[in-house]
Protein backbone atom coordinates (compact mmCIF):
# COMPACT_ATOMS: atom_id res chain seq x y z
CA UNK A 1 0.00 0.00 0.00
CA UNK A 2 2.93 2.18 0.72
CA UNK A 3 3.68 2.24 -3.08
CA UNK A 4 0.49 3.71 -4.29
CA UNK A 5 1.30 6.78 -3.52
CA UNK A 6 4.23 7.20 -5.58
CA UNK A 7 2.62 5.37 -8.24
CA UNK A 8 -0.12 8.01 -7.79
CA UNK A 9 2.56 10.74 -8.41
CA UNK A 10 4.43 9.09 -11.40
CA UNK A 11 0.97 8.97 -13.41
CA UNK A 12 0.65 13.02 -12.45
CA UNK A 13 3.82 13.48 -13.69
CA UNK A 14 3.77 10.66 -17.10
CA UNK A 15 -0.05 12.43 -17.92
CA UNK A 16 2.10 15.99 -17.83
CA UNK A 17 4.95 14.64 -19.84
CA UNK A 18 2.17 13.09 -22.31
CA UNK A 19 0.35 16.65 -22.31
CA UNK A 20 3.41 18.87 -23.38
CA UNK A 21 5.48 16.59 -26.07
CA UNK A 22 4.51 16.17 -29.48
CA UNK A 23 4.68 16.99 -32.89
CA UNK A 24 3.87 21.10 -32.11
CA UNK A 25 7.02 21.56 -29.45
CA UNK A 26 6.12 23.72 -26.23
CA UNK A 27 7.02 21.07 -23.65
CA UNK A 28 6.19 21.56 -20.09
CA UNK A 29 7.03 25.35 -20.17
CA UNK A 30 4.86 25.87 -22.87
CA UNK A 31 2.13 23.80 -20.74
CA UNK A 32 2.76 26.30 -18.10
CA UNK A 33 2.72 29.50 -20.06
CA UNK A 34 -1.00 27.95 -21.98
CA UNK A 35 -2.16 27.64 -18.14
CA UNK A 36 -1.43 31.02 -16.91
CA UNK A 37 -2.88 32.69 -19.72
CA UNK A 38 -0.07 33.57 -22.46
CA UNK A 39 0.75 31.26 -24.17
CA UNK A 40 -0.01 30.16 -27.97
CA UNK A 41 -3.62 29.93 -28.56
CA UNK A 42 -2.71 27.63 -31.23
CA UNK A 43 -0.76 24.97 -28.88
CA UNK A 44 -3.82 25.30 -26.01
CA UNK A 45 -5.99 23.78 -28.55
CA UNK A 46 -3.44 21.08 -29.87
CA UNK A 47 -2.99 20.13 -25.95
CA UNK A 48 -6.86 20.09 -25.38
CA UNK A 49 -8.22 18.71 -28.04
CA UNK A 50 -5.29 16.43 -29.60
CA UNK A 51 -3.47 15.52 -26.91
CA UNK A 52 -5.98 15.34 -23.77
CA UNK A 53 -8.18 12.71 -25.47
CA UNK A 54 -5.30 10.63 -26.48
CA UNK A 55 -3.54 10.95 -23.18
CA UNK A 56 -6.04 10.46 -20.88
CA UNK A 57 -7.10 7.32 -23.48
CA UNK A 58 -3.96 5.94 -23.25
CA UNK A 59 -3.96 5.74 -19.08
CA UNK A 60 -7.57 4.43 -19.16
CA UNK A 61 -6.65 1.46 -21.68
CA UNK A 62 -3.43 0.75 -20.20
CA UNK A 63 -5.14 0.23 -16.76
CA UNK A 64 -7.94 -1.54 -18.43
CA UNK A 65 -5.33 -3.67 -19.82
CA UNK A 66 -3.38 -4.51 -16.41
CA UNK A 67 -6.39 -4.80 -14.59
CA UNK A 68 -7.81 -7.52 -17.17
CA UNK A 69 -4.54 -8.85 -16.66
CA UNK A 70 -3.93 -9.11 -13.04
CA UNK A 71 -8.07 -10.72 -12.63
CA UNK A 72 -6.96 -13.24 -15.47
CA UNK A 73 -3.97 -14.14 -13.47
CA UNK A 74 -5.73 -14.97 -10.77
CA UNK A 75 -8.36 -16.43 -12.31
CA UNK A 76 -6.20 -18.64 -14.32
CA UNK A 77 -3.48 -19.23 -11.52
CA UNK A 78 -1.02 -18.96 -14.33
CA UNK A 79 1.24 -15.90 -14.12
CA UNK A 80 1.57 -16.13 -18.00
CA UNK A 81 -1.99 -15.34 -18.69
CA UNK A 82 -2.89 -11.82 -19.98
CA UNK A 83 -6.32 -10.80 -21.61
CA UNK A 84 -4.84 -11.87 -25.26
CA UNK A 85 -4.35 -15.48 -24.14
CA UNK A 86 -8.00 -16.12 -24.25
CA UNK A 87 -8.54 -15.24 -27.92
CA UNK A 88 -10.69 -11.71 -27.09
CA UNK A 89 -8.52 -9.64 -29.54
CA UNK A 90 -8.46 -12.20 -32.17
CA UNK A 91 -12.58 -11.54 -31.25
CA UNK A 92 -12.15 -8.37 -31.54
CA UNK A 93 -9.59 -8.09 -34.45
CA UNK A 94 -12.29 -10.60 -36.78
CA UNK A 95 -15.70 -7.86 -35.41
CA UNK A 96 -13.91 -4.93 -36.50
CA UNK A 97 -12.60 -6.22 -39.74
CA UNK A 98 -16.03 -7.62 -40.28
CA UNK A 99 -17.59 -4.36 -39.65
CA UNK A 100 -14.73 -2.71 -41.85
CA UNK A 101 -15.12 -5.33 -44.61
CA UNK A 102 -18.79 -4.54 -44.86
CA UNK A 103 -18.34 -0.68 -45.31
CA UNK A 104 -18.56 0.60 -41.64
CA UNK A 105 -16.73 3.26 -39.99
CA UNK A 106 -15.95 5.14 -36.31
CA UNK A 107 -18.25 3.71 -33.91
CA UNK A 108 -19.66 1.12 -35.34
CA UNK A 109 -16.14 -0.30 -36.12
CA UNK A 110 -15.69 -0.50 -31.88
CA UNK A 111 -18.96 -1.80 -31.73
CA UNK A 112 -18.00 -4.60 -34.43
CA UNK A 113 -14.39 -5.30 -31.80
CA UNK A 114 -16.14 -4.65 -28.31
CA UNK A 115 -19.37 -7.61 -29.93
CA UNK A 116 -16.47 -9.88 -31.29
CA UNK A 117 -14.71 -9.79 -27.81
CA UNK A 118 -17.65 -11.02 -26.26
CA UNK A 119 -18.72 -13.30 -28.28
CA UNK A 120 -15.14 -14.75 -28.10
CA UNK A 121 -15.42 -14.99 -24.37
CA UNK A 122 -18.56 -16.58 -24.56
CA UNK A 123 -17.65 -19.30 -26.96
CA UNK A 124 -13.98 -19.83 -24.96
CA UNK A 125 -16.57 -20.25 -21.34
CA UNK A 126 -18.64 -22.19 -23.09
CA UNK A 127 -16.11 -24.53 -24.70
CA UNK A 128 -14.02 -24.50 -20.89
CA UNK A 129 -17.47 -25.88 -19.56
CA UNK A 130 -19.32 -23.21 -18.21
CA UNK A 131 -18.30 -20.98 -14.85
CA UNK A 132 -18.93 -23.89 -12.16
CA UNK A 133 -17.15 -26.62 -13.96
CA UNK A 134 -13.68 -24.92 -14.36
CA UNK A 135 -11.15 -27.84 -13.12
CA UNK A 136 -8.15 -25.56 -13.65
CA UNK A 137 -6.53 -22.56 -15.28
CA UNK A 138 -5.18 -25.14 -17.75
CA UNK A 139 -8.05 -26.10 -19.80
CA UNK A 140 -9.87 -22.47 -19.35
CA UNK A 141 -6.07 -21.33 -21.13
CA UNK A 142 -5.78 -24.30 -23.69
CA UNK A 143 -9.33 -23.28 -24.74
CA UNK A 144 -8.25 -19.81 -25.12
CA UNK A 145 -5.06 -20.63 -27.07
CA UNK A 146 -7.44 -23.18 -29.31
CA UNK A 147 -9.43 -19.95 -29.36
CA UNK A 148 -6.96 -17.34 -29.91
CA UNK A 149 -5.24 -19.29 -33.26
CA UNK A 150 -8.86 -19.57 -35.17
CA UNK A 151 -9.57 -16.16 -34.82
CA UNK A 152 -5.93 -15.70 -36.15
CA UNK A 153 -6.69 -17.78 -39.25
CA UNK A 154 -10.14 -15.95 -39.26
CA UNK A 155 -8.21 -12.63 -39.77
CA UNK A 156 -6.18 -13.89 -42.26
CA UNK A 157 -8.85 -15.06 -44.18
CA UNK A 158 -10.51 -11.85 -44.01
CA UNK A 159 -7.37 -9.85 -44.70
CA UNK A 160 -7.05 -11.95 -48.06
CA UNK A 161 -10.56 -10.76 -49.38
CA UNK A 162 -10.94 -7.55 -48.15
CA UNK A 163 -10.40 -5.00 -51.41
CA UNK A 164 -7.51 -3.30 -51.36
CA UNK A 165 -8.64 0.43 -50.20
CA UNK A 166 -9.82 -1.04 -47.06
CA UNK A 167 -6.49 -2.90 -46.64
CA UNK A 168 -4.81 -0.57 -44.93
CA UNK A 169 -7.02 0.74 -42.71
CA UNK A 170 -7.71 -3.28 -41.26
CA UNK A 171 -4.11 -3.47 -40.85
CA UNK A 172 -3.62 -0.56 -39.01
CA UNK A 173 -6.59 -1.14 -36.66
CA UNK A 174 -4.72 -4.39 -36.04
CA UNK A 175 -1.65 -3.14 -34.89
CA UNK A 176 -3.17 -1.17 -32.24
CA UNK A 177 -3.39 2.54 -32.47
CA UNK A 178 -4.28 4.91 -29.60
CA UNK A 179 -4.76 8.01 -32.41
CA UNK A 180 -7.76 6.71 -33.22
CA UNK A 181 -9.20 7.69 -29.77
CA UNK A 182 -12.24 5.95 -28.82
CA UNK A 183 -14.26 7.78 -26.04
CA UNK A 184 -11.54 8.96 -23.42
CA UNK A 185 -14.26 9.81 -21.04
CA UNK A 186 -16.11 6.74 -21.51
CA UNK A 187 -13.05 4.89 -21.06
CA UNK A 188 -12.10 6.27 -18.12
CA UNK A 189 -15.63 5.65 -16.71
CA UNK A 190 -15.46 1.88 -17.47
CA UNK A 191 -12.11 1.82 -15.73
CA UNK A 192 -13.45 3.20 -12.48
CA UNK A 193 -16.22 1.10 -12.55
CA UNK A 194 -14.48 -2.28 -12.98
CA UNK A 195 -11.65 -1.44 -10.51
CA UNK A 196 -14.47 -0.33 -7.98
CA UNK A 197 -16.28 -4.04 -8.23
CA UNK A 198 -12.88 -5.60 -7.77
CA UNK A 199 -11.53 -4.14 -5.65
CA UNK A 200 -13.41 -4.86 -2.53
CA UNK A 201 -13.23 -8.38 -3.26
CA UNK A 202 -9.11 -8.20 -3.29
CA UNK A 203 -9.34 -10.23 -0.02
CA UNK A 204 -11.03 -13.10 -1.82
CA UNK A 205 -9.05 -13.13 -4.60
CA UNK A 206 -5.80 -13.11 -2.38
CA UNK A 207 -7.20 -16.15 -1.14
CA UNK A 208 -8.21 -17.21 -4.71
CA UNK A 209 -4.44 -17.15 -5.69
CA UNK A 210 -3.78 -19.68 -3.57
CA UNK A 211 -6.39 -22.24 -5.19
CA UNK A 212 -9.65 -22.86 -5.77
CA UNK A 213 -10.40 -25.76 -2.87
CA UNK A 214 -8.09 -23.47 -0.49
CA UNK A 215 -10.02 -20.31 -1.07
CA UNK A 216 -13.33 -22.44 -0.42
CA UNK A 217 -12.69 -24.07 2.92
CA UNK A 218 -11.77 -20.89 3.57
CA UNK A 219 -15.10 -19.41 3.05
CA UNK A 220 -14.69 -17.96 -0.37
CA UNK A 221 -17.83 -18.55 -2.54
CA UNK A 222 -15.45 -19.27 -5.76
CA UNK A 223 -18.53 -20.22 -8.61
CA UNK A 224 -19.89 -17.01 -8.41
CA UNK A 225 -16.12 -14.84 -7.77
CA UNK A 226 -15.02 -16.37 -10.54
CA UNK A 227 -17.76 -15.38 -12.91
CA UNK A 228 -17.55 -11.80 -11.54
CA UNK A 229 -13.88 -12.10 -12.31
CA UNK A 230 -13.99 -13.26 -15.77
CA UNK A 231 -16.64 -10.76 -16.76
CA UNK A 232 -15.10 -7.82 -15.64
CA UNK A 233 -11.49 -8.94 -17.32
CA UNK A 234 -13.50 -9.73 -20.16
CA UNK A 235 -15.31 -6.09 -20.59
CA UNK A 236 -12.21 -4.33 -19.70
CA UNK A 237 -9.99 -5.81 -22.37
CA UNK A 238 -13.13 -6.00 -24.53
CA UNK A 239 -13.23 -1.63 -24.13
CA UNK A 240 -9.28 -1.64 -24.45
CA UNK A 241 -9.05 -3.47 -27.71
CA UNK A 242 -12.52 -1.59 -29.35
CA UNK A 243 -11.11 1.24 -28.30
CA UNK A 244 -7.44 1.40 -29.73
CA UNK A 245 -6.88 -2.28 -31.31
CA UNK A 246 -4.20 -4.91 -29.89
CA UNK A 247 -2.00 -3.47 -27.43
CA UNK A 248 -0.03 -6.26 -26.28
CA UNK A 249 2.27 -6.93 -23.00
CA UNK A 250 0.70 -4.06 -20.71
CA UNK A 251 -1.72 -6.56 -19.24
CA UNK A 252 1.13 -9.41 -19.16
CA UNK A 253 4.02 -7.48 -17.84
CA UNK A 254 2.98 -4.73 -15.93
CA UNK A 255 1.23 -7.19 -12.88
CA UNK A 256 4.68 -9.19 -13.03
CA UNK A 257 6.70 -5.87 -12.60
CA UNK A 258 4.70 -4.85 -9.24
CA UNK A 259 4.61 -8.48 -7.98
CA UNK A 260 8.50 -8.34 -8.67
CA UNK A 261 8.52 -5.21 -6.39
CA UNK A 262 6.77 -7.23 -3.55
CA UNK A 263 3.47 -5.86 -4.20
CA UNK A 264 1.84 -9.40 -3.46
CA UNK A 265 -1.53 -7.97 -2.05
CA UNK A 266 -4.16 -7.46 -4.83
CA UNK A 267 -5.72 -4.86 -2.77
CA UNK A 268 -2.59 -3.20 -3.25
CA UNK A 269 -1.96 -4.82 -6.46
CA UNK A 270 -5.24 -3.86 -8.44
CA UNK A 271 -4.99 -0.16 -7.74
CA UNK A 272 -1.14 -0.18 -8.46
CA UNK A 273 -1.53 -2.19 -11.16
CA UNK A 274 -4.10 0.34 -13.24
CA UNK A 275 -2.07 3.10 -12.52
CA UNK A 276 1.35 1.34 -13.68
CA UNK A 277 -0.81 0.13 -16.82
CA UNK A 278 -1.73 3.45 -17.64
CA UNK A 279 1.58 4.82 -17.58
CA UNK A 280 3.14 2.18 -19.00
CA UNK A 281 0.57 2.59 -22.19
CA UNK A 282 1.14 6.71 -21.93
CA UNK A 283 4.95 6.42 -22.30
CA UNK A 284 4.64 4.13 -24.74
CA UNK A 285 2.08 6.16 -26.63
CA UNK A 286 4.40 9.18 -26.18
CA UNK A 287 7.52 7.53 -27.56
CA UNK A 288 5.30 6.64 -30.52
CA UNK A 289 4.63 10.30 -30.87
CA UNK A 290 7.70 11.58 -30.94
CA UNK A 291 10.47 9.37 -32.11
CA UNK A 292 9.94 9.25 -35.35
CA UNK A 293 8.46 12.74 -35.57
CA UNK A 294 6.41 14.22 -37.75
CA UNK A 295 5.94 10.13 -38.43
CA UNK A 296 3.68 8.26 -35.85
CA UNK A 297 3.98 5.00 -35.18
CA UNK A 298 1.55 2.86 -33.18
CA UNK A 299 1.62 2.39 -29.64
CA UNK A 300 0.98 -0.95 -29.92
CA UNK A 301 4.32 -1.80 -31.87
CA UNK A 302 6.33 -0.21 -29.46
CA UNK A 303 4.81 -2.14 -26.15
CA UNK A 304 5.35 -5.17 -28.24
CA UNK A 305 8.79 -4.40 -29.06
CA UNK A 306 9.38 -3.30 -25.58
CA UNK A 307 7.36 -5.97 -23.97
CA UNK A 308 8.88 -9.09 -25.78
CA UNK A 309 12.62 -8.69 -24.78
CA UNK A 310 10.78 -7.64 -20.97
CA UNK A 311 9.07 -10.65 -20.85
CA UNK A 312 11.74 -13.41 -21.77
CA UNK A 313 13.70 -11.96 -19.59
CA UNK A 314 11.00 -12.23 -16.77
CA UNK A 315 10.58 -16.04 -17.53
CA UNK A 316 14.20 -16.71 -17.37
CA UNK A 317 14.27 -14.97 -13.64
CA UNK A 318 11.38 -17.17 -12.67
CA UNK A 319 12.86 -20.00 -13.42
CA UNK A 320 15.92 -20.00 -11.23
CA UNK B 1 -24.98 -35.33 22.86
CA UNK B 2 -25.89 -34.03 19.47
CA UNK B 3 -23.37 -34.69 16.95
CA UNK B 4 -21.08 -31.71 14.98
CA UNK B 5 -21.77 -33.77 11.49
CA UNK B 6 -23.78 -36.11 10.55
CA UNK B 7 -23.33 -38.07 7.53
CA UNK B 8 -26.82 -40.52 6.18
CA UNK B 9 -27.05 -42.84 3.64
CA UNK B 10 -23.85 -41.49 1.79
CA UNK B 11 -22.38 -42.56 -1.50
CA UNK B 12 -19.09 -41.56 -2.89
CA UNK B 13 -17.40 -42.71 -5.61
CA UNK B 14 -15.04 -41.85 -8.30
CA UNK B 15 -14.41 -42.77 -12.25
CA UNK B 16 -17.31 -45.58 -11.68
CA UNK B 17 -16.27 -47.06 -8.54
CA UNK B 18 -17.91 -46.52 -5.08
CA UNK B 19 -15.95 -45.59 -2.45
CA UNK B 20 -18.34 -46.00 0.42
CA UNK B 21 -22.38 -46.97 -0.38
CA UNK B 22 -24.75 -45.92 2.38
CA UNK B 23 -22.58 -44.81 5.45
CA UNK B 24 -23.86 -43.65 8.19
CA UNK B 25 -21.13 -41.32 10.41
CA UNK B 26 -21.47 -39.44 13.35
CA UNK B 27 -18.81 -36.81 14.66
CA UNK B 28 -19.55 -35.49 18.19
CA UNK B 29 -17.95 -33.13 20.06
CA UNK B 30 -14.61 -34.55 21.47
CA UNK B 31 -13.92 -37.18 19.53
CA UNK B 32 -10.79 -37.73 17.33
CA UNK B 33 -11.27 -40.14 14.41
CA UNK B 34 -8.78 -41.43 12.22
CA UNK B 35 -9.74 -42.30 8.58
CA UNK B 36 -7.39 -45.77 7.43
CA UNK B 37 -7.28 -46.96 4.13
CA UNK B 38 -5.02 -48.03 1.00
CA UNK B 39 -4.19 -45.67 -1.68
CA UNK B 40 -7.22 -44.43 -4.06
CA UNK B 41 -9.41 -45.96 -1.26
CA UNK B 42 -11.31 -42.58 -1.38
CA UNK B 43 -10.10 -41.01 2.30
CA UNK B 44 -9.29 -38.08 0.90
CA UNK B 45 -12.86 -37.51 -1.33
CA UNK B 46 -14.59 -38.74 2.02
CA UNK B 47 -12.46 -35.34 4.18
CA UNK B 48 -13.40 -33.24 1.14
CA UNK B 49 -17.02 -34.25 0.98
CA UNK B 50 -17.13 -33.90 4.76
CA UNK B 51 -15.72 -29.77 4.64
CA UNK B 52 -18.68 -29.31 1.79
CA UNK B 53 -15.86 -29.34 -1.00
CA UNK B 54 -17.67 -32.02 -2.80
CA UNK B 55 -21.29 -32.70 -3.10
CA UNK B 56 -22.22 -36.58 -2.19
CA UNK B 57 -23.36 -39.11 -4.89
CA UNK B 58 -26.52 -39.45 -2.59
CA UNK B 59 -27.34 -39.38 0.86
CA UNK B 60 -26.46 -35.98 2.73
CA UNK B 61 -23.95 -34.47 5.27
CA UNK B 62 -25.56 -32.36 7.83
CA UNK B 63 -23.02 -30.17 10.07
CA UNK B 64 -25.51 -29.43 13.31
CA UNK B 65 -28.59 -30.26 11.68
CA UNK B 66 -27.99 -28.18 8.59
CA UNK B 67 -27.45 -29.94 5.55
CA UNK B 68 -24.01 -28.92 3.91
CA UNK B 69 -25.09 -27.68 0.71
CA UNK B 70 -27.38 -25.44 1.75
CA UNK B 71 -25.26 -23.57 4.25
CA UNK B 72 -22.94 -20.37 2.47
CA UNK B 73 -19.27 -20.94 2.26
CA UNK B 74 -18.68 -18.15 4.99
CA UNK B 75 -20.87 -20.10 7.29
CA UNK B 76 -19.10 -23.45 6.91
CA UNK B 77 -15.56 -21.88 6.61
CA UNK B 78 -16.35 -20.97 10.32
CA UNK B 79 -16.95 -24.44 11.66
CA UNK B 80 -15.00 -26.95 9.15
CA UNK B 81 -11.68 -26.52 8.91
CA UNK B 82 -9.47 -28.77 6.69
CA UNK B 83 -5.81 -28.74 6.48
CA UNK B 84 -5.15 -30.13 2.32
CA UNK B 85 -2.42 -32.37 1.15
CA UNK B 86 -0.80 -30.42 -0.95
CA UNK B 87 -0.74 -26.68 -2.10
CA UNK B 88 0.77 -25.11 -5.35
CA UNK B 89 1.32 -21.69 -5.07
CA UNK B 90 2.14 -20.45 -8.64
CA UNK B 91 1.20 -16.42 -7.68
CA UNK B 92 3.96 -14.57 -4.87
CA UNK B 93 2.59 -14.14 -1.26
CA UNK B 94 4.15 -13.71 1.95
CA UNK B 95 3.75 -15.93 4.68
CA UNK B 96 2.20 -13.68 7.15
CA UNK B 97 -0.35 -13.36 4.30
CA UNK B 98 -1.14 -16.39 3.53
CA UNK B 99 -1.84 -17.54 7.21
CA UNK B 100 -4.04 -14.28 7.73
CA UNK B 101 -6.32 -15.66 4.83
CA UNK B 102 -7.54 -17.91 7.68
CA UNK B 103 -9.33 -15.26 9.13
CA UNK B 104 -11.57 -14.67 5.82
CA UNK B 105 -14.64 -16.45 7.05
CA UNK B 106 -14.46 -14.46 10.56
CA UNK B 107 -15.26 -10.66 8.97
CA UNK B 108 -16.86 -9.08 6.38
CA UNK B 109 -15.40 -9.68 2.76
CA UNK B 110 -14.52 -5.99 2.64
CA UNK B 111 -13.12 -5.53 5.63
CA UNK B 112 -9.52 -4.89 6.50
CA UNK B 113 -7.83 -7.23 8.84
CA UNK B 114 -7.83 -5.83 12.45
CA UNK B 115 -4.90 -6.34 15.00
CA UNK B 116 -6.77 -8.79 17.01
CA UNK B 117 -6.34 -10.94 13.63
CA UNK B 118 -2.89 -9.97 13.22
CA UNK B 119 -1.72 -10.97 17.02
CA UNK B 120 -4.07 -14.37 16.05
CA UNK B 121 -1.68 -14.90 13.06
CA UNK B 122 1.64 -13.89 15.09
CA UNK B 123 0.43 -16.30 17.66
CA UNK B 124 -0.06 -18.87 15.17
CA UNK B 125 3.41 -18.53 13.41
CA UNK B 126 4.74 -18.99 16.81
CA UNK B 127 2.97 -21.80 18.13
CA UNK B 128 3.85 -23.77 14.69
CA UNK B 129 7.66 -22.92 14.92
CA UNK B 130 7.77 -20.21 12.23
CA UNK B 131 8.09 -17.06 14.22
CA UNK B 132 10.76 -15.40 12.33
CA UNK B 133 9.41 -15.75 9.18
CA UNK B 134 6.51 -13.90 8.64
CA UNK B 135 7.60 -11.94 5.66
CA UNK B 136 9.22 -14.83 4.01
CA UNK B 137 7.84 -15.61 0.55
CA UNK B 138 6.27 -18.96 0.48
CA UNK B 139 8.15 -19.57 -2.77
CA UNK B 140 11.23 -20.16 -0.36
CA UNK B 141 9.99 -22.19 2.07
CA UNK B 142 10.69 -25.84 2.20
CA UNK B 143 7.92 -28.53 2.36
CA UNK B 144 7.91 -29.15 5.99
CA UNK B 145 7.98 -25.15 6.70
CA UNK B 146 5.06 -25.13 4.70
CA UNK B 147 3.08 -28.11 5.77
CA UNK B 148 3.48 -25.82 9.14
CA UNK B 149 2.29 -22.56 7.61
CA UNK B 150 -0.67 -24.51 6.99
CA UNK B 151 -1.37 -25.47 10.10
CA UNK B 152 -1.26 -22.15 11.43
CA UNK B 153 -3.55 -20.86 8.80
CA UNK B 154 -6.02 -23.60 10.36
CA UNK B 155 -5.31 -22.47 13.80
CA UNK B 156 -6.39 -18.74 13.14
CA UNK B 157 -9.24 -20.15 11.05
CA UNK B 158 -10.28 -21.92 14.24
CA UNK B 159 -13.42 -24.06 13.27
CA UNK B 160 -14.65 -26.72 15.54
CA UNK B 161 -14.25 -29.47 12.83
CA UNK B 162 -10.62 -30.17 12.17
CA UNK B 163 -10.53 -32.15 8.88
CA UNK B 164 -6.36 -33.42 8.85
CA UNK B 165 -5.40 -35.55 5.20
CA UNK B 166 -2.10 -36.46 5.97
CA UNK B 167 -0.79 -34.02 8.29
CA UNK B 168 2.44 -35.17 9.27
CA UNK B 169 3.58 -35.24 5.72
CA UNK B 170 7.11 -33.99 4.80
CA UNK B 171 7.62 -33.36 8.75
CA UNK B 172 10.00 -34.50 11.15
CA UNK B 173 9.40 -36.47 14.31
CA UNK B 174 9.20 -33.41 16.81
CA UNK B 175 7.31 -31.50 14.69
CA UNK B 176 4.89 -34.35 13.27
CA UNK B 177 4.20 -34.52 17.22
CA UNK B 178 3.76 -31.19 18.17
CA UNK B 179 1.72 -30.18 15.56
CA UNK B 180 -0.95 -33.04 16.74
CA UNK B 181 -0.64 -32.24 20.29
CA UNK B 182 -1.96 -28.44 19.10
CA UNK B 183 -4.62 -30.09 17.10
CA UNK B 184 -5.98 -32.42 19.72
CA UNK B 185 -5.59 -29.65 22.35
CA UNK B 186 -8.11 -27.54 20.17
CA UNK B 187 -10.27 -30.35 20.27
CA UNK B 188 -10.69 -30.72 24.20
CA UNK B 189 -10.76 -26.54 24.46
CA UNK B 190 -13.51 -26.04 21.44
CA UNK B 191 -15.35 -29.22 22.38
CA UNK B 192 -14.45 -29.94 18.01
CA UNK B 193 -13.65 -32.94 16.66
CA UNK B 194 -11.13 -33.87 14.93
CA UNK B 195 -10.72 -36.28 11.21
CA UNK B 196 -7.14 -37.28 10.56
CA UNK B 197 -6.75 -39.11 6.95
CA UNK B 198 -3.49 -41.36 7.50
CA UNK B 199 -1.24 -44.11 6.97
CA UNK B 200 0.51 -44.10 10.26
CA UNK B 201 -0.91 -46.67 12.04
CA UNK B 202 0.94 -45.31 15.42
CA UNK B 203 0.35 -42.16 15.01
CA UNK B 204 -3.61 -42.82 14.67
CA UNK B 205 -3.38 -45.25 17.55
CA UNK B 206 -1.77 -42.75 19.52
CA UNK B 207 -3.71 -39.30 19.11
CA UNK B 208 -7.01 -40.90 18.32
CA UNK B 209 -10.10 -42.65 19.78
CA UNK B 210 -12.53 -43.62 16.82
CA UNK B 211 -11.75 -45.51 13.45
CA UNK B 212 -13.00 -45.51 10.09
CA UNK B 213 -11.43 -48.09 7.83
CA UNK B 214 -12.13 -47.54 4.22
CA UNK B 215 -11.32 -50.24 2.05
CA UNK B 216 -12.40 -48.95 -0.90
CA UNK B 217 -14.76 -51.60 -2.45
CA UNK B 218 -18.06 -49.45 -0.55
CA UNK B 219 -17.25 -51.00 2.48
CA UNK B 220 -16.33 -48.81 5.49
CA UNK B 221 -15.98 -50.31 9.26
CA UNK B 222 -15.88 -47.75 12.22
CA UNK B 223 -15.46 -48.19 16.10
CA UNK B 224 -13.13 -48.16 18.61
CA UNK B 225 -9.71 -48.75 19.31
CA UNK B 226 -9.95 -52.42 20.59
CA UNK B 227 -12.55 -53.31 18.20
CA UNK B 228 -10.80 -51.81 14.79
CA UNK B 229 -7.23 -51.91 15.39
CA UNK B 230 -7.02 -55.60 14.96
CA UNK B 231 -4.50 -57.68 13.08
CA UNK B 232 -7.28 -59.80 11.15
CA UNK B 233 -8.68 -56.40 10.00
CA UNK B 234 -5.71 -54.32 9.40
CA UNK B 235 -4.04 -56.95 7.31
CA UNK B 236 -7.28 -57.71 5.62
CA UNK B 237 -7.87 -53.47 4.89
CA UNK B 238 -4.33 -53.50 4.00
CA UNK B 239 -3.80 -56.30 2.10
CA UNK B 240 -0.96 -57.69 3.57
CA UNK B 241 -0.33 -59.79 6.66
CA UNK B 242 0.15 -57.74 9.77
CA UNK B 243 0.82 -58.65 13.81
CA UNK B 244 0.67 -56.88 16.66
CA UNK B 245 2.79 -56.36 19.78
CA UNK B 246 2.85 -55.92 22.80
CA UNK B 247 5.74 -54.16 24.57
CA UNK B 248 6.10 -52.22 27.90
CA UNK B 249 2.11 -52.04 27.70
CA UNK B 250 1.80 -50.35 24.58
CA UNK B 251 0.90 -51.82 21.01
CA UNK B 252 2.76 -52.00 17.48
CA UNK B 253 1.29 -52.82 14.17
CA UNK B 254 4.08 -54.55 12.07
CA UNK B 255 4.02 -55.66 8.71
CA UNK B 256 4.59 -60.07 9.15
Amino acid sequence: MARLPFLLFGSVVVFVAGLSFGGVGGGVAGIWDWLVGNGDPLFGRVVLELRLPRVAGAMAVGGLLALSGVLMQVLMRNPLADPYVLGLSGGAACGAILALASGASGVWVDGGAWFGALVSMLVVLGLAGGPTGWEGGSRLLLTGVVVASGWGAGVSFLLYLLPDERLRGALFWLMGDLGRGGDATLLVGILIVLLAVTWPVGRALNLLATGVERAASLGVAVGPLKLLLYLVASLAAASAVAAVGSIGFVGLVTPHLLRLAGCVDHRCLLPASVLLGGMLLTLADLLARTLIAPQQMPAGVLTALIGAPLFVWLLRRSGR
Amino acid sequence: MTPLLTVEGLRLGCGGRDFCRDLAWSIRPGERWAILGPNGAGKSTLLHALAGLRGPDGGEIRLAGQPLARLSRRAVAREIGILFQQIDYTLPATVLATVLGGRYPHRAFWSQESGEDLDLARRALRLTGLEGLEERPVATLSGGERRRMEAATLLVQDPRVLLLDEPTNHLDLNHQIALLELFTERVRVTAGAMVLVTHDIHMAARYCDRFLLVHGNGRCDQGGREAMLTPERLSRLLDHPMRMVNADGERFWLPA
